[in-house]
């Protein structure tokens, strides 16, 4: 759900990453996410994985308590709207230097979502062919989405904002 | 309202019983939840320098732990979890894939963890843990440990 990159008064960077579910908005994804995730796991991962999603925060929730801590905008956070359920992956890059996750929005190209969509499948398949990644960004709404750029453009691309989409 | 229906704290805090750990430990890396970790870790992976070591206060059976070695093996890595017996699988995990001398998951609470982390610590991880915290005050105490464990170990610096 978060990342954060906080560079401190001090000159330290206290680096550390939250990703987590996001509470979603209709009490019937509960269901939604077995079929789609779980349909084949143990009662008691589903179980755990329906209390999970029950318990989530909301981005919200999660954002104003990182921001009660390291002060207002300074911990970088995003709240995944695009492909609900499944883990993507997006050309999309916000990194503001060297090791430096990172991630911003902006709008999402018809084919940077066909190349999420395709960067997904293949994880599902073979986790070794997904583009390595320079930026992060992660959370859901009962799903997971990560952002970066592919090792091998070196150049930053447009940033992503998709239209909400309901769950 | 966010989430459009009330939280619903998990009944549990800790996931100490055998089926829970056993059902965790088989579905780790399959399926989408398996998914999740495997692209979280493709992403951590180049992000990070090497003298990296990774904490996580909360984690699957060693499973992720394990494959983040293997994407990295010039880092250590140090998780915790509440549940005894999540660390005892997730050890014995870790041993049969023959990475203990680089993994090491340990007894450990996500409110009060800073105390314990390694000193040369680059990244704090949280996956899929938060909303394990029963109310949003253990969460800003978990966050809290977090900022504290970064200044404490110079995490990232």
């Amino acid at each position: 759900m978060h990342l954060a990159d906080r560079q401190g008064g001090a000159g330290n960077r206290v680096r550390f990453m939250i990703l987590d579910l996001v509470r979603p908005r209709h009490f019937s994804t509960r269901r939604a996410m077995q079929r789609s995730s779980c349909r084949d796991a143990p009662s008691a991962f589903q179980v755990d994985t329906t209390n999970s999603l029950m318990a989530a925060y909301s981005h919200e929730e999660i954002k104003a308590a990182v921001d009660a801590v390291f002060g207002p905008g300074a911990v970088r956070s995003i709240c995944s709207r695009v492909l609900p359920l499944l883990p993507g992956f997006l050309a999309s890059q916000g990194g503001r230097g060297r090791n430096t996750p990172a991630g911003h929005r902006g709008r999402l190209s018809g084919t940077a979502v066909r190349s999420a969509r395709a960067s997904a499948s293949r994880a599902a398949l073979d986790p070794s062919r997904v583009p390595q990644v320079t930026g992060w960004i992660a959370s859901e709404g009962a799903g997971t989405h990560w952002s970066g750029t592919p090792a091998s453009s070196g150049r930053p691309s447009r940033g992503f904002r998709l239209p909400p989409r309901r769950l | 309202m966010p989430g459009g229906f009330a939280r619903r704290p998990e009944p549990n805090s800790a996931m100490d019983t055998p089926d829970q750990v056993s059902a965790f430990d088989s579905q780790a890396v399959r399926g989408a939840d398996g998914r999740h970790l495997l692209l979280h870790g493709r992403c951590l992976q180049p992000a990070h320098s090497p003298r990296w070591t990774a904490g996580r206060p909360r984690l699957r059976p060693g499973r992720f732990a394990a494959f983040l070695a293997g994407l990295r093996r010039d880092i250590r890595i140090v998780g915790y979890d509440l549940s005894p017996l999540m660390v005892e699988t997730g050890n014995a995990n870790i041993r049969a894939a023959g990475l203990a001398d680089r993994v090491e998951l340990r007894l450990g609470d996500m409110t009060s963890f800073a105390d314990q982390m390694p000193r040369d610590t680059d990244l704090i991880n949280c996956l899929f843990a938060v909303h394990h915290l029963p109310s949003l005050d253990e969460v800003r105490q978990c966050i809290s440990q977090i900022g504290r464990a970064g200044r404490e170990t110079g995490c990232g610096s």
